[in-house]
């Protein structure tokens, strides 16, 4: 349990795992050049407000926000639902929740480094590099590129 | 990340440059007028450990200005290995020696602004790597510098230039020994 923002964040009691990977400058050379060679597709998103969207594995507290109140119920706090910005463990929520649907829609993660996902069906070859919340993506198939888009 | 990609897919080529970047930092550190030069560092000067105690640091923005080099080094700029390296060798205690040779980097990054990452220039899908070792080169201590590249279509994807850990008895050791690293670099 931990209350946040206010108290100090001790690592044993309040979050265990902060590790997230991200991508090596020499893998994501080597697939652009893979790109270019094969002719593939190259497309560079950014999710919004990734942060909010990750699922938090302890339970955290915050004090409830200014302007907002509860009427009569000042001493209460909010626990949180989803990670917000500015928590230790937000990146590694973030990137858990990632990995999770990469690997729903058959992507393999690399195992020379942790932030390369690679898929292959027949013909069509697909690499995705993860930097925090900018994603790479680079296929053979434009529609299929799409739709996981 | 501050890094652009331009591709002409008619010809299968990529080129990822940094030019932004680099003027950013110019601009930072005060250096967007300087005159370019041809050469990152001075081959005439040989860079010491600061033995006169005086802290150019204390000054110039020694360590972020290296600190930011090193950025572009890291993405594309692997001309900047081997004098990146040097540099930071003397974070902690730099003298105003030091501080010149940053300078000169700068003065070499703005006559070489255009330069660029270029995928392509070879048919071939083969990884290829170099490596190469001198022998003695660090004046403090006697170690030996080892660099290498590999390059996929004639672009280079991954590099580095270090300062050995042992020193090397022979120009033959210190080749042997910095063969050692790039083979190793591929699986990990």
């Amino acid at each position: 349990m931990a209350l946040f923002p206010g108290t100090p964040k001790l690592e044993s009691r309040n979050y265990n795992e902060t590790f997230v990977p991200v991508a090596k400058f020499t893998s994501i050379r080597c697939i652009l050049a893979l790109a270019a060679l094969e002719d593939m597709e190259i497309h560079q998103m950014d999710v919004k407000t990734a942060f909010f969207n990750g699922e938090l594995e302890e339970e955290i507290y915050m004090e409830q926000p200014q302007g907002f109140m509860h009427q009569g119920g000042e001493h209460l706090v909010c626990k949180l639902q989803k990670s917000l910005y500015g928590l230790k463990q937000s990146p590694r929520a973030w990137n858990q929740k990632l990995n999770a649907f990469l690997k729903s829609i058959e992507f393999m993660k690399s195992e020379a480094d942790l932030s390369v996902y690679v898929a292959q069906v027949g013909d069509v070859k697909f690499f995705i590099v993860v930097y925090v919340d900018d994603l790479i993506l680079v296929c053979n198939d434009q529609n299929k590129l799409l739709r996981i888009k | 990340m501050g890094m652009e990609v331009e591709r002409n897919r008619d010809e299968r080529l990529l080129r990822i440059n940094q030019i932004k970047y680099l003027k950013e930092i110019l601009k930072h550190f005060r250096m967007e007028e300087c005159k370019p030069i041809g050469v990152p560092l001075d081959p005439k000067v040989k860079l010491q450990r600061n033995a006169n105690g005086n802290d150019a640091s204390k000054g110039f923005p020694y360590r972020q200005a290296v600190v930011s080099l090193m950025y572009a080094m890291l993405c594309t700029r692997l001309d900047l290995a081997y004098p990146i390296s040097v540099l930071s060798q003397h974070m902690a205690n730099p003298s105003m020696e030091h501080w010149m040779a940053v300078k000169r980097i700068f003065r070499y990054l703005q006559g070489t602004l255009q330069m660029k990452l270029h995928f392509g220039a070879t048919p071939s899908k083969e990884v290829l790597g170099y490596c190469d070792a001198d022998w003695d080169g660090d004046l403090g201590d006697r170690r030996s510098t080892t660099g290498f590249v590999f390059m996929i279509r004639g672009g280079a994807i991954s590099w580095s230039s270090k300062r050995q850990p042992t020193i090397a008895l022979s120009t033959r050791e210190a080749e042997y020994m910095g063969t050692r690293k790039p083979q190793k670099k591929p699986y990990g």
